[in-house]
């Protein structure tokens, strides 16, 4: 091993340990988080999408069953290019404390690469709550989904997909960043339907306080017609 | 009295027809749609032939083999990288010789006939963009073999271009497949069926 390696090595062993040790400190969540995911194509590329998610927690330091929210959310989408889409959204939040409701603007560009498809996503939404100051993020995500039979991605075919996701967001002056990092394996079960399952990992409040590390296990079913 | 007059009109028979009329209609509809479905396979269960051309062309990277189903066609295909390009080399179900693709870049199509593709492009789509080009070249099995090998002239192959152009027609988005000739003409116009992007925007 050359002196270059052994110094690279190094570095990443001193992150790593650095990064559990925040990981130590933090509060960690572990859940489950099943979504229906319903897309209608429409003439002159519109389409139509309605999602709904529900989260729920399973440990929260102990074992504990809980039921935390439902999200019910429908866009309009516009196809603008061959792979650049805009949509326009409203998402109810529904949990213990009541409705919140949620507008989005997003933009998508989906570039098709040999052996694998990559989504550049950058959306824009603005939470209003009845006691609360309203909340306005703006985020980037970037999801590769790479087939694992083949070069394309055809019916009865596994695919593995990945997503890294910056969100920012501001509240009554306040700022804070939440990184999210996705894994899932996926199936597709026919043209028109397909499955995923993995682990979605979301961190955040680490710039100021203690860092929130929640983990959950996702469960993606997409319908389109 | 009129539904019994109805009744004696009613032809089975001319329903069956208008049925398999509209059936063929659809399957022909899909016919002028490219579709494949596209899986690896182990080169040993390649046939013979195809295994055997492939290995004659010396390839300097590793081949992959892939079986592709087509809406009425299934086809065998070996891909690889030679020589800092990509090259994919297609045969029948049974293994025989269809054509050899090379991707390439517009600077190295002619520019006459470069820009007499590029016409018949603007003509078809306000807005389009290149996504893809492949030289394709068919022909004899055992000339193609030479002329790869550097032994032939090439004299007996037909070289075409096939073009993957995404851009607007009938006020919608597509990627279409265009198959032009040596020297620019247009042979073949085929759609390409969308891929759904739902999973990786939503």
């Amino acid at each position: 091993m050359n002196t270059d390696m052994k110094r690279h090595l190094l570095t990443l062993i001193v992150l790593l340990l650095l990064h559990f040790n925040n990981f130590a400190q933090s509060t960690f969540e572990l859940g489950f988080l099943p979504t229906l995911n319903v897309n209608k194509k429409l003439p002159k590329d519109w389409s139509l999408n309605f999602k709904t998610e529900s989260r729920q927690s399973l440990i929260k330091d102990d074992f504990n069953y809980d039921y935390l929210l439902t999200d019910i959310s429908l866009a309009a989408s516009k196809k603008i290019g061959i792979n650049t889409s805009v949509a326009m959204g409203y998402l109810m939040r529904i949990d213990d404390e009541g409705i919140r409701n949620r507008t989005i603007q997003q933009i998508t560009f989906v570039k098709r690469h040999t052996g694998f498809r990559l989504s550049h996503r950058f959306l824009a939404d603005q939470t209003f709550e009845k006691d609360d100051e309203t909340e306005f993020r703006f985020r980037y995500r970037i999801s590769s989904e790479i087939p694992l039979q083949g070069k394309s991605l055809d019916p009865k075919e596994f695919f593995l997909k990945l997503n890294n996701e910056y969100l920012n967001s501001i509240q009554d002056k306040n700022y804070d960043l939440e990184i999210r990092g996705g894994a899932f394996l996926g199936y597709v079960l026919s043209p028109k339907n397909l499955i995923e399952f993995g682990l979605d990992n979301r961190l955040d409040s680490f710039i100021e306080g203690n860092p929130r590390n929640r983990l959950w296990f996702g469960l993606n079913f997409y319908m389109s017609f | 009295m009129r539904s019994i007059c109805k009744q004696s009109d009613y032809n089975p028979m001319r329903t069956i027809l208008i049925l398999m009329f509209l059936f063929t209609l659809s399957l022909s509809g899909f016919a002028q749609f490219k579709y494949e479905k596209e899986s690896r396979v182990n080169k040993r269960d390649v046939p013979a032939f195809a295994r055997n051309f492939v290995d004659s062309l010396n390839f300097s990277s590793k081949v992959k083999w892939y079986k592709e189903i087509g809406f009425s066609t299934v086809s065998f295909e070996a891909k690889t990288r030679h020589k800092g390009k990509r090259y994919s080399v297609e045969f029948s179900e049974a293994g025989s010789f269809e054509d050899i693709e090379i991707e390439i870049k517009p600077n190295e199509i002619p520019s006459e006939v470069y820009n007499e593709i590029s016409n018949y492009l603007s003509h078809k789509h306000i807005n389009y963009s290149i996504e893809k080009i492949q030289i394709q070249y068919t022909g004899d099995a055992n000339r193609i073999l030479d002329y790869f090998n550097n032994i032939g002239s090439g004299s007996g192959l037909v070289t075409n271009y096939e073009i993957v152009v995404a851009g607007k027609m009938d006020g919608t988005f597509k990627m279409i497949e265009y198959l032009f000739s040596k020297d620019g003409s247009l042979l073949q116009m085929t759609p390409i069926t969308s891929d759904r992007t739902d999973n990786i925007e939503y």
